[in-house]
């Protein structure tokens, strides 16, 4: 008996030799943020007028004369000559760190190059040129669901790149489910579409047209900007050289600043900010009111607001366009909903209102009545979401592949003028 | 000419199955039919990457990766069904269910049994037994978007024959049990999470209590 314990005993230390330990490797690929690191210096110098590019992941839209100005988010900023909306031109590219929103007022262009905002000369668009800069006006940012930060002391800016990572772990063997990681970083569950809308920003012909989710606008001689939490408010009076002016707190989480009339809406997670304009100088607040999803696009016209709502990151809201009448701003009454697919941008034309229906295309309608919106076209089998109606009956319209244009005379039959495709890797 | 083609094909018939009987009969005198059922546990632990990993994509400076171990005790029932070639050796087919958590894999192999000591007739024996073969999984069941497969086991084993005297024994049996397997995601549509491959290598300890007949 005892010979035969020693088998055994050999059985064990082989056991313990190899371990028993459950060796499981589990490779995942998903989407998420990669951290970079850049000092100030990095981010000052990098500015550069170079060849045009191609549309990779573009960002807000601002129009300004026969100029199509395409952000490449923190990249740059694409400049097309639209002279002939048939055949837009890519003249260039502006490579500016960090550039989320831009402004243009005659020849000169704002735009923010992550802390600073700069002032270019666009007189020669392929060779442009920096004339101003305020320096260290903005400490974090937010775009596309990623914000990047600013740390004074090491002068240094932390940005996040959205990359696909395809990695190996040492998982559990199935002991407990392997989580997706939604929360890996700042990444709100947010479709990587780029954003523009139309809005009544433009006065005259000296400023451009940007939209209801830009942060710039420019009324007068001012250049407003939110920030994460500010109003801040710069002189252009000199053109080329922005002074900073003044800065009001709103609290946290403000999304985007739209004028209207001589009232400037400012839009934040939580509500809706008034603000009476008529001293451009010093915005004064009229009114805070409940909006029904802060990140929904609005856009008003004539007293009326178009907002849209859909389900989605924004939450578990109904698809629909809601039509308020505001025309007394401190109770904004509810006109009628109408049903729709899954609307994102939208614009107005009055009487044509142009809704993007994501995945289901682009709809025109007719909004004569505010109580009785009828469909008049439904442009199927394009990724639809944000529109910006131009005068002279054009439309340009940003979708996942790429920004559209249309004629609108015949609002029962939009005619698509031409394409510039986005160019993805995936 | 028809009738003894007729009677021909009859006399086949016949004599045949009843040769084939004798041969079947012949076959089981010579080479016992053996069934060895066994229950036992699957011992081990693991050995895995924790929660720090989530934040390495917001953490500009690199994170080292911490573990956690965890032990493991699952559940595992098999049936050797075989003959024996000689007095010692039986050879068979081993079908066997294992859990390992959630996961139910049901594998088939080719097994020996090996009765390597005996000091005297009716006293205890040492048996040694192999089992190779591949893991199914047909009674296992799936989270949505996910699947299982199976994979290569490979299962030696040592331990103690306590013969009866009507001819059956009882066994206990300590051994390494290898199992490989795989937890696939589908992609998915998900723009943030692609998918995922789990590719898992079971190494346990195995403890198996059984009687053969």
């Amino acid at each position: 008996m005892k010979k035969l314990l020693h088998p055994l005993v050999l059985a064990f230390l082989a056991c313990i030799h190899v371990s028993c330990n459950d060796d499981c490797e589990t490779t995942r690929t998903y989407r998420t943020t990669v951290p970079i690191t850049f000092n100030i210096e990095q981010i000052r110098s990098g500015i550069s007028t170079e060849a045009p590019q191609d549309l990779v992941n573009p960002g807000k839209i601002y129009v300004k004369d026969n100029y199509l100005f395409i952000n490449e988010i923190k990249k740059g900023i694409h400049i097309f000559d639209n002279s002939n909306p048939e055949k837009p031109l890519n003249i260039s590219f502006l490579k500016i760190p960090g550039v989320i929103d831009m402004a243009v007022k005659e020849n000169t262009l704002y735009a923010d190059n992550y802390i600073d905002i700069v002032a270019f000369d666009i007189s020669n668009p392929k060779a442009i040129k920096e004339t101003g800069r305020v320096k260290d006006v903005f400490t974090t940012g937010l775009v596309d669901g990623v914000s990047w930060w600013y740390d004074a002391q090491a002068k240094t800016v932390t940005d996040y790149e959205i990359k696909v990572v395809t990695e190996t772990v040492r998982s559990n063997c199935g002991q407990s489910s392997i989580t997706p990681i939604y929360y890996a970083n700042d990444v709100a569950l947010k479709a990587n579409t780029p954003t523009a809308n139309q809005s009544s920003g433009g006065n005259g012909t000296t400023t451009g047209t940007g939209g209801s989710m830009a942060r710039f606008t420019i009324y007068d001689d001012y250049l407003y900007t939110v920030s994460q939490s500010d109003l801040l408010l710069f002189n252009i009076k000199t053109l080329s050289n922005p002074l900073q002016q003044s800065k009001i707190n709103l609290g946290w989480g403000i999304e985007t600043i739209f004028p209207y009339k001589d009232k400037l809406f400012i839009g934040s997670n939580t509500g809706m900010y008034i603000f009476d304009n008529k001293n451009p100088e010093k915005p004064e607040r009229l009114s805070t009111f409940q909006h029904a999803r802060a990140c929904d696009p609005v856009i008003v016209h004539n007293d009326i607001a178009y907002v849209t709502l859909r389900s989605g990151w924004c939450g578990v809201t109904p698809n629909r366009l809601d039509v308020v009448n505001v025309s007394n701003l401190s109770s904004p009454t509810l006109i009628k909903s109408y049903d729709m697919q899954n609307p994102a941008g939208l614009g107005i034309d009055f009487p044509n209102l142009f809704i993007c229906e994501s995945q289901y295309g682009l709809k025109s309608f007719d909004a004569t009545s505010a109580s009785n919106i009828s469909l008049q076209q439904h442009i199927e089998k394009l990724d639809a979401y944000d529109v910006i109606p131009l005068e002279g009956k054009h439309l340009l319209m940003v979708g996942k592949d790429g920004l559209y244009q249309y004629d609108t005379s015949n609002p029962k039959n939009l005619k698509q003028l031409s394409v510039i495709p986005v160019k993805r890797d995936n | 000419m028809k009738k003894t083609q007729i009677l021909l094909v009859w006399g086949i018939l016949n004599v045949f199955p009843s040769f084939a009987q004798e041969v079947k009969q012949d076959f089981f005198q010579k080479h016992p039919f053996v069934n060895i059922t066994e229950f036992g546990t699957l011992l081990g632990r693991s050995k895995y990457e924790t929660y720090n990993y989530y934040y390495r994509g917001y953490y500009p400076q690199p994170i080292e990766p911490q573990y956690q171990i965890q032990n493991r005790v699952n559940f595992a029932l098999q049936t050797f069904n075989g003959i024996y070639l000689n007095k010692k050796t039986a050879v068979g087919l081993t079908l066997g269910i294992d859990s390992y958590g959630p996961t139910v894999l049901t594998p088939i192999s080719a097994g020996i049994r090996r009765n390597l000591i005996q000091k005297k007739k009716s006293s205890s024996i040492l048996l040694g037994s192999l089992d190779v073969g591949y893991a199914t999984t047909w009674v296992n069941e799936d989270n949505t978007g996910y699947k299982t497969s199976g994979g290569i086991v490979i299962c030696p084993t040592i331990g103690y024959k306590l013969p009866m005297r009507n001819g059956s024994a009882w066994l206990i049996n300590f051994g390494y049990r290898y199992q490989r397997a795989s937890y696939k995601q589908e992609r998915t549509s998900d723009p943030y999470w692609y998918e995922s491959n789990e590719v898992r290598n079971y190494r346990r300890m195995v403890i198996r209590f059984g009687i053969e007949f």
